[in-house]
């Protein structure tokens, strides 16, 4: 079979499937899609700017021991305060 | 006599196949690959193992085998085939994802977008090559290189070809450190490689919470067959941004992730049977896969270039982020990072390359409830 029929065949095929169309189509979504995400990621902060001067942002810190406090501190001052809390001071 | 002689009739060794011979064979090299060169350990172990105990003949009348109805390991493959496995996995990805460097540079997702090309390219491939429209648009999910994505739009159009694609899609997955560098060193410059980007901005607290329910609104509204997974993927996201939520989080993304991860790995990996397996259909699939991965990799690097075109000086986009498009997280940045350093060992990509790497998360997932819709129209 020459190049041109194994070309036109394969065309053939994905044409009687709507093959190209689907492609198009598919990837005229996807990019839509992530798109419209990527700008409302881009719009955010202005939004969020306008929304912080009616609702103030909390800061969520999350506490973590201070350098150099080992996991064997940290368990010692539990037993302390376990401790004081046991012997009712 | 005659009991002894019965009960050797019905042992594996009395039923094995040659072609089962070459499934244990490949099960052992998943094993091997994953235990001496860490090629995804935590899916090629199980799957590995799954091929093992799937390629074990049986007596049908045992009840046994995971196409055997009533047999524990068909209820285990039950979540697979009913596509309740992979939400579930989106579910824990979600939590765990920090979706940062992806808020702060929102061009990056296009990448993502870019990407997905390859999934397209390989369902044209596919057509080419007979497999129906179904089987096509299951084929093609391969170049997501999500292997949950694929699982769940093949159960849904072609389940005879799960076992598969699913295998496909994991293995490229492990070889993606393989796969990518010889494309995107081809496709770059040695200037381009060497392109530093700025450093990404701080993202606020109240940014990571509005993203995943802005972006799950987004994708829901234009693709609603993405709902499962996208929804999933950025409920997960909540939970761990919400920081009221911490416990939730913290189980979806270690012990409900692994628990999903072991039977969706093993229940795949046992429904490779010989007989289904060892086909033309198989071979051509892994050829197809290799052809996604490396479409995929490669539109992801041009259109960072194509984007570049648009760029001014010094707020250029290093191309090799570009392949982290393909979602197989984070090994893809892995790739970009590791590549980025071996042309300039101060230029650092990892962050750069996650944000597209997340994108192509939801690109893929994109990609699957489109695919889905446009069939069950």
């Amino acid at each position: 079979m020459a190049l041109s029929e194994v070309i036109q065949t394969a065309l053939a095929s994905i044409d009687a499937a709507r093959g190209f169309d689907m492609t198009f189509a598919g990837l005229t979504i996807t990019f839509t899609a992530l798109g419209t995400i990527a700008t409302s990621i881009a719009l955010l902060p202005k939004f969020l700017s306008v929304l912080n001067k009616f609702v103030p942002e909390k800061s969520h810190q999350v506490v973590k021991p201070k350098p150099g406090v080992t996991d064997e501190i940290v368990a010692a001052i539990g037993l302390s305060l376990h401790s004081l809390k046991s012997s009712g001071k | 006599m005659d009991i002894l002689i019965s009960f050797l009739g019905s042992t594996a060794f009395a039923q094995f196949s040659l072609g089962n011979i070459i499934m244990i064979v490949i099960g052992c090299t998943f094993i091997t690959l994953a235990i001496t060169k860490h090629f995804e350990p935590l899916l090629l172990v199980p799957i590995g193992f799954g091929i093992i105990i799937g390629n074990i003949p049986s007596l049908p009348s045992m009840n046994v085998g995971i196409y055997d109805s009533g047999s524990v390991m068909n209820y285990l493959y039950f979540g697979v085939i009913k596509g309740i496995f992979p939400p579930l996995i989106f579910l824990g990805i979600g939590a765990m994802t920090d979706f940062s460097t992806m808020i702060s540079n929102p061009r990056l997702v296009l990448l993502g977008a870019a990407a997905q090309a390859g999934i397209f390219m390989t369902l044209l491939g596919a057509l080419v090559l007979g497999f129906t429209p179904a089987e096509a648009y299951s084929i093609g999910i391969i170049g997501g290189a999500d292997g949950p994505t694929s699982i769940f739009l093949s159960s849904k159009l072609a389940p005879h070809l799960l076992g598969a694609i699913a295998i496909a899609a994991y293995s490229y997955m492990a070889l993606v450190p393989v796969i990518q560098p010889p494309i995107m060193k081809l496709l770059t410059s040695k200037k381009e490689r060497c392109i530093r980007m700025k450093p990404p901005r701080t993202v606020t607290q109240r940014e990571k919470i509005f993203f995943p329910i802005i972006a799950f609104m987004v994708c829901a509204m234009i693709v609603p067959g993405s709902i499962s997974l996208v929804g999933m993927l950025f409920f997960g996201n909540l939970l761990k941004e919400s920081f009221v939520t911490e416990r939730l989080a913290q189980t979806a993304r270690t012990a409900l992730i692994d628990i999903v991860t072991i039977i969706l790995g093993v229940t795949v990996g046992a429904s490779t049977h010989a007989q289904t397996f060892l086909t033309t259909q198989s071979i051509l699939i892994f050829g197809l896969g290799a052809f996604s991965f490396a479409i995929a990799t490669a539109s992801g690097v041009m259109f960072a270039k194509f984007m570049n075109l648009f760029m001014k000086e010094g707020n250029k986009i290093n191309p090799l982020v570009g392949a982290a498009g393909v979602s197989a997280v984070p090994d893809s940045a892995r790739v970009a990072q590791m590549v980025g350093l071996e042309n300039d060992p101060n230029n650092h990509l990892l962050m750069h390359a996650m944000a597209p790497n997340v994108s192509g998360v939801i690109g893929s997932a994109v990609v699957a409830g489109v695919l889905w819709s446009m069939f069950v129209k």
